[in-house]
């Protein structure tokens, strides 16, 4: 079965027609025990294509067991002596395992063997073990060149594979202080998935939600510098994409607003983007998940008293007021109550909750504890007096 | 039926054993006592050729080992072998008859028998079909024990691809399923670790605003505060101010009241205020008229010494042997008109010094900056200062009018070393 064209989708059948063995789906690897994932990596690093191709695929099968993820980390080591510690030392440090084995694979001239490659180290930052092993090998580069790919499946998984090793905040801090040109690929990217793929400029903005969240200031003022404030308020605006692309992009700006308090720069490039107006337009969207993320933005804001006062000229508190009314989604309301709390500082957006107070005291009594405890919050500001 | 009437060239006798045939050597037992040939079945006759005659001749039978002849021969080897070591063992037979008896057999039964030995024999002629090929001696096989079982192998019996693909089939389809199954639940179990990270990221996104929100409402209460404590401040401070310039305004007034009167009264005190004239007669001329009776008195205790000199001179010469007269005397006349007229004793003293080192002409002494260190400054000099303070002229043009003063201050100066020397003659005198 000859390879398809690079826009077609890929998939595993579509192994090129070599006279090897191993190109017959019946006679599978499981049947060398112990044995076949060493023997797959090795094959992986042959030079024959076919071979190595085959090898990927079979890994790719393989690797979602995680018993078989720790093999592939480990093939190479002396056995006896790979307890849990050694192996996250070994991993990390010693050519071993799947992962520097599939460093040539990455940049592979096949855009099909790329794809496998990067689907591997999908599979394998998908534990922790791996994603250890991935960051002390420094494919973290090679996937971040990978993101421009003229392959819509290998920016894909380069994409999934980042988003898998950006989880917590030693993972991204250790990432920004090496690479801190990530930032300037990602926002490339999603000016360049803006063209070409929906899906994949969720997931642009899903990776780089993860940074904008575990970086920290250092970042968001990184971001700032490169105008990312105003792209993703043109983004929303321009309602380009599905629900997951405007959720995505709202939940990146309240990454940022976030910061409002700490980096100057956020309340200003907000007025200056005209943010609020358009936060504000959002909370009228369709999707649950939109509106949470617009009110999770608005909320972030509004502890900036320039920005409060925006909001409230802009007509926030109605929404909120239909929003509290209304909607049953915990994550909504939770951030609806919390926006609620803010903007009652206003004096105007005070009055304005007061007909609805009843209701904010009834939240007081629901049975998530974090809705509740932002209930309680909001009567409180409400019926603040001097 | 062959028919007994035959005659035979030699008549055919019955076959015996190769055991029974008739032995090499002759026997010691009585003829009797042998036992009797008996017949061999021929049908186990090795001698006799068996098979087609018409064939082409074969091994005859006799020349190839039958096994069940083999057998049987060694069965009766072992019997004939076991009946003499039976006959050797048997019991004892009959002793010899005693001398002039003979043993003889006496039939005893109730029935008689005639004992003969020509047996009725009757002379039957066979013979083997010549097409007929004996049947090959079967081996001896012990008797079976057990049941016998009977089983055929059919088509079908041994392998069956549908049975036998069945548990290589479920293996496979088992681990496909398996294996798709572990990834349904991996990806189950990732969508739901992300749900429980979107919402927990949602509480502390939620929670880190209401923690902002509390610190800048803090903050903002915190710097109003400040605001007010330092306006409170402020204001204490500006009414500390003014309670400050009123009381000093009243002070003020209070003591700007006397103040031109003591300020008057103590430049009057120093000396600020004073008759130009008189001060001018005070400080100048007054010195100058003292130095100038200085110098006089000077000259005339100079001109008394001179004279003093020649008169002692005079009288040495007339008096040659006259002892010189000794110093202190010569003081005690000049302590003793010190006591009259201190300004003569202080020349008379300073009679040697004025030589060595001052000259009347030329009274020196310190300069003193400006001629207004020690004395009082000259009516100039006030002048200069209440006009222009701030003028270095000012201070440059008393200089010029100051040594006058300076010149009275080197004379008032001269006159207190001489007024010293004295009392150093007094003290000397005194001790004297």
């Amino acid at each position: 079965m000859p390879v398809t064209a690079p826009t077609a989708p890929l998939t595993t059948a579509t192994a090129s027609p070599a006279g090897h063995a191993y190109n017959d789906p019946t006679r599978q690897n499981w049947a060398f025990g112990h044995r076949a994932i060493p023997k797959l990596i090795g094959e992986v690093q042959s030079s024959d294509e076919a071979l190595q191709l085959q090898a990927l695929h079979s890994l790719t099968c393989r690797l979602h067991e995680p018993v078989d993820v720790q093999e592939a980390l480990v093939a190479g080591a002396d056995r006896e002596f790979c307890s849990f510690q050694v192996v996250r030392v070994l991993t990390c440090v010693l050519d071993i395992g799947a992962v520097p084995a599939i460093s040539l694979s990455l940049s592979h001239a096949k855009p099909l063997v790329r794809a496998r490659a990067v689907e591997i180290v999908v599979l394998l930052t998908e534990h922790e073990q791996g994603r250890a092993a991935v960051l002390g090998h420094s494919h973290v580069e090679t996937l971040i060149k990978l993101i421009a790919d003229p392959e819509e499946a290998v920016r894909g998984l380069a994409l999934q594979a980042l988003w898998n090793v950006s989880q917590r905040t030693e993972q991204v801090q250790q990432i920004y202080t090496t690479l801190p040109h990530i930032i300037d690929h990602l926002l490339r990217a999603v000016t360049a998935e803006k063209s070409r793929s929906y899906q994949l400029l969720a997931r642009v903005l899903e990776t780089l939600h993860h940074f904008l969240q575990h970086g920290g200031a250092p970042v968001v003022a990184h971001t700032l510098k490169l105008g990312a404030l105003t792209t993703l308020t043109k983004l929303l605006k321009s309602h380009v994409g599905g629900q997951a692309v405007r959720a995505a992009a709202a939940e990146d700006l309240a990454a940022i607003c976030i910061h409002v308090t700490t980096l100057p720069d956020v309340a200003k490039q907000a007025h200056d983007a005209g943010l609020v107006p358009v936060l504000v337009e959002t909370m009228d969207d369709p999707f649950g998940a939109v509106r949470a993320a617009a009110v999770q933005a608005a909320m972030a804001l509004s502890i900036h008293v320039v920005s409060k006062q925006q909001l409230v000229a802009e007509g926030v508190a109605e929404k909120l007021v239909r929003m509290v009314g209304e909607d049953q989604d915990e994550e909504l309301l939770m951030n609806a109550l919390t926006a609620i709390a803010s903007i009652s500082e206003d004096y105007t957006a005070r009055y304005a909750f007061q007909d609805v107070i009843g209701l904010i005291e009834q939240l007081k009594a629901h049975p998530n504890r974090a809705v509740a405890k932002a209930a309680a919050s909001a009567v409180q500001v409400v019926q603040w007096r001097p | 039926m062959m028919n007994a009437q035959y005659a035979y060239a030699s008549e055919p006798r019955p076959a015996v054993a190769a055991t029974q045939r008739k032995a090499k050597y002759r026997s010691d037992e009585p003829a009797g006592n042998l036992p009797p040939n008996r017949p061999v079945n021929i049908m186990y006759d090795r001698r006799i050729y068996r098979g087609n005659t018409y064939a082409s001749p074969i091994l005859p039978a006799y020349t190839q080992p039958d096994a069940l002849d083999q057998q049987r021969q060694m069965q009766f080897k072992r019997k004939l072998k076991a009946a003499r070591r039976a006959e050797l063992q048997r019991r004892p037979r009959t002793p010899d008859a005693v001398e002039g008896r003979i043993h003889m057999e006496v039939q005893t039964e109730l029935y008689l028998e005639e004992l003969s030995d020509t047996v009725p024999e009757a002379a039957v002629g066979t013979q083997t079909d010549a097409f007929l090929d004996r049947a090959p001696s079967p081996l001896y096989v012990p008797a079976k024990l057990g049941v016998d079982v009977a089983t055929q192998i059919v088509d079908g019996d041994l392998f069956d691809f549908d049975v036998e693909v069945e548990p290589l089939l479920e293996v496979l389809v088992g681990k496909t399923l398996d294996q798709a199954r572990a990834e349904v639940l991996e990806e189950a179990e990732l969508a739901g670790l992300r749900r429980r990270q979107r919402d927990f990221a949602a509480r502390r996104q939620a929670e880190l605003v209401e923690v902002q929100r509390l610190e800048q409402a803090e903050r903002r209460r915190v710097e109003e505060k400040e605001r007010r404590k330092a306006e409170a401040a402020r204001v204490l401070a500006e009414k500390q101010e003014s309670a400050a310039k009123v009381a000093a305004a009243s002070f003020a007034a209070a003591y700007l009241a006397n103040l031109v009167p003591a300020a008057l009264a103590s430049l009057q005190d120093d000396g600020f205020f004073y008759n130009a004239r008189e001060r001018e007669i005070q400080q100048m001329f007054l010195p100058w008229l003292t130095s100038q009776v200085d110098a006089r008195v000077q000259r005339l205790d100079v001109a008394r010494q001179l004279l003093d000199g020649l008169l002692e001179a005079a009288v040495k010469q007339i008096t040659p042997a006259a002892p010189a007269p000794a110093p202190q005397a010569q003081a005690a006349p000049a302590s003793a008109a010190a006591d009259t007229d201190p300004a003569a004793a202080a020349t008379s003293n300073n009679s040697m010094a004025v030589d060595s080192t001052n000259q009347p002409d030329q009274p020196t002494l310190p300069d003193n900056g400006g001629g207004s260190g020690s004395g009082a400054p000259s009516t100039d000099e006030v002048s200069a200062k209440a006009t222009d303070d701030g003028d270095g002229d000012a201070t440059a043009a008393p200089e010029s009018e100051a040594q006058p003063a300076d010149a009275l201050n080197d004379q008032q100066g001269d006159r207190q070393q001489s007024e010293g020397e004295t009392a150093a003659a007094d003290a000397s005198a005194e001790e004297t």
